[in-house]
């Protein structure tokens, strides 16, 4: 009888890791998708590119593919190649714009050092084909940290906005905030 | 008592051979940098947008030849410096719709008419071309990564004061432009030859 008692308290301890380790796995896993055709990863951690399915609750990314003729609903949009070649002092996302069909349209990504330019960039093309040539992601990309507000340079954001607000002659309130794409909650009164 | 004559003939040359073979090593990789007339301040060798290679020559060569008030850039921002400041100076060229004239920007003082008043003799107003340290042309060249956002946000600080946008914005040199392509540490991906 005590045999049988300690077994099934080793079988409840048993389920709890289990159920614990199933939920933790669950709610670190997926901070990206890679989108078709190139593999950038689509930040599944912003509230304002993949909000939650309504009926799953679920982050579902505003687009199901990036290429040169997706039109973004909102934004910019954040993507990332987490090895990518081009990077310079570590690996800094793109943001994302459409262009506006006055200047012919399509999708653009803006990065401090090389500024505005058409997507993809050159080295996700085949260079005989020109076909998409997509871009190695390591194991268990979904899983690598989102990039949090705190660690990307401040003006990153914004003057990925002001650059491209000027180059189209777009008002910037049409452009998603830092508040809007973290997500971050209501300033506070600071407290000294 | 030949061979020993022998021998010391064949150090000498030898000595003569890497003597020589260091002055040349020494030439290749000198002049990151050439000194503009009139104000002597540094123009980058170094930047493939700034200092193209002569097809004819295979040398580096840079855009213009000196830096006046009238000089009319061909590509810009130019980039230059004097050594005994902490950043550069980033050149524009006034739009014609607001007159001419060369234009510097930097991040405490805006952009203002070239040169900056301590290039100009207080009394006649003339050039006063700044010291430059000895062999100022072998100073290294700025690492890319310190300037990623210093250059956007001076052709953006330009564009807004003019009222620049679309293409006339977009032909403004990128740090790419200016650094050529990088690895992510920072470090040119090809050797700097000159």
């Amino acid at each position: 009888m005590m045999h049988r008692k300690r077994w099934n308290i080793f079988l409840i301890m048993i389920l709890t890791v289990l159920v614990g380790l199933a939920f933790f796995t669950n709610a670190q896993a997926d901070y990206w998708t890679a989108l078709p055709p190139y593999n950038v990863l689509w930040p599944l951690w912003s509230p304002a590119l993949s909000p939650p399915d309504p009926i799953s609750g679920v982050p579902t990314p505003l687009v199901n593919a990036l290429t040169r003729m997706t039109i973004l609903p909102v934004q910019p949009a954040m993507i990332w190649d987490p090895a990518s070649p081009e990077a310079n002092n570590g690996p800094l996302p793109w943001l994302a714009y459409n262009a506006p069909l006055a200047f012919g349209g399509g999708l653009m990504i803006w990065d401090q050092y090389y500024g505005m330019r058409p997507f993809p960039p050159d080295y996700m093309l085949d260079p005989l084909t020109g076909g998409p040539l997509p871009i190695p992601l390591p194991l268990a990309y979904s899983l690598l940290g989102p990039i949090e507000f705190e660690e990307i340079n401040a003006y990153h954001y914004l003057l990925g906005n002001l650059v491209y607000a000027n180059t189209y002659g777009v008002p910037l309130a049409n452009l998603l905030t830092p508040q809007q794409f973290w997500g971050l909650p209501p300033l506070t009164v600071g407290i000294y | 008592m030949n061979m020993l004559k022998h021998c010391r003939s064949l150090i000498l040359v030898m000595i003569f051979m890497v003597a020589l073979y260091l002055v040349f090593a020494v030439g290749i990789q000198a002049q990151y940098w050439s000194i503009m007339p009139p104000y002597n301040v540094l123009w980058p060798l170094w930047s493939p947008g700034l200092s193209p290679i002569d097809p004819l020559t295979g040398l580096t060569t840079p855009l213009v030849s000196s830096l006046t008030r009238n000089t009319v850039l061909p590509v810009q921002p130019g980039l230059v410096w004097d050594p005994c400041q902490p950043v550069p100076f980033l050149l524009y060229n006034t739009p014609p719709l607001f007159g001419s004239g060369l234009l510097y920007y930097h991040e405490a003082y805006g952009i203002n008419p070239w040169p900056p008043s301590y290039m100009l003799d207080p009394l006649t107003g003339a050039p006063a071309p700044i010291p430059l340290p000895l062999a100022p042309t072998l100073l290294s060249p700025y690492a890319s990564g310190e300037w990623e956002y210093y250059v956007p946000m001076a052709n953006l600080y330009y564009a807004l004061t003019f009222g620049l946008s679309g293409p006339e914005f977009l032909s403004l040199l990128q740090p790419f432009d200016i650094w050529g392509p990088v690895t992510r540490t920072g470090v040119p991906l090809t050797p700097i030859i000159l």
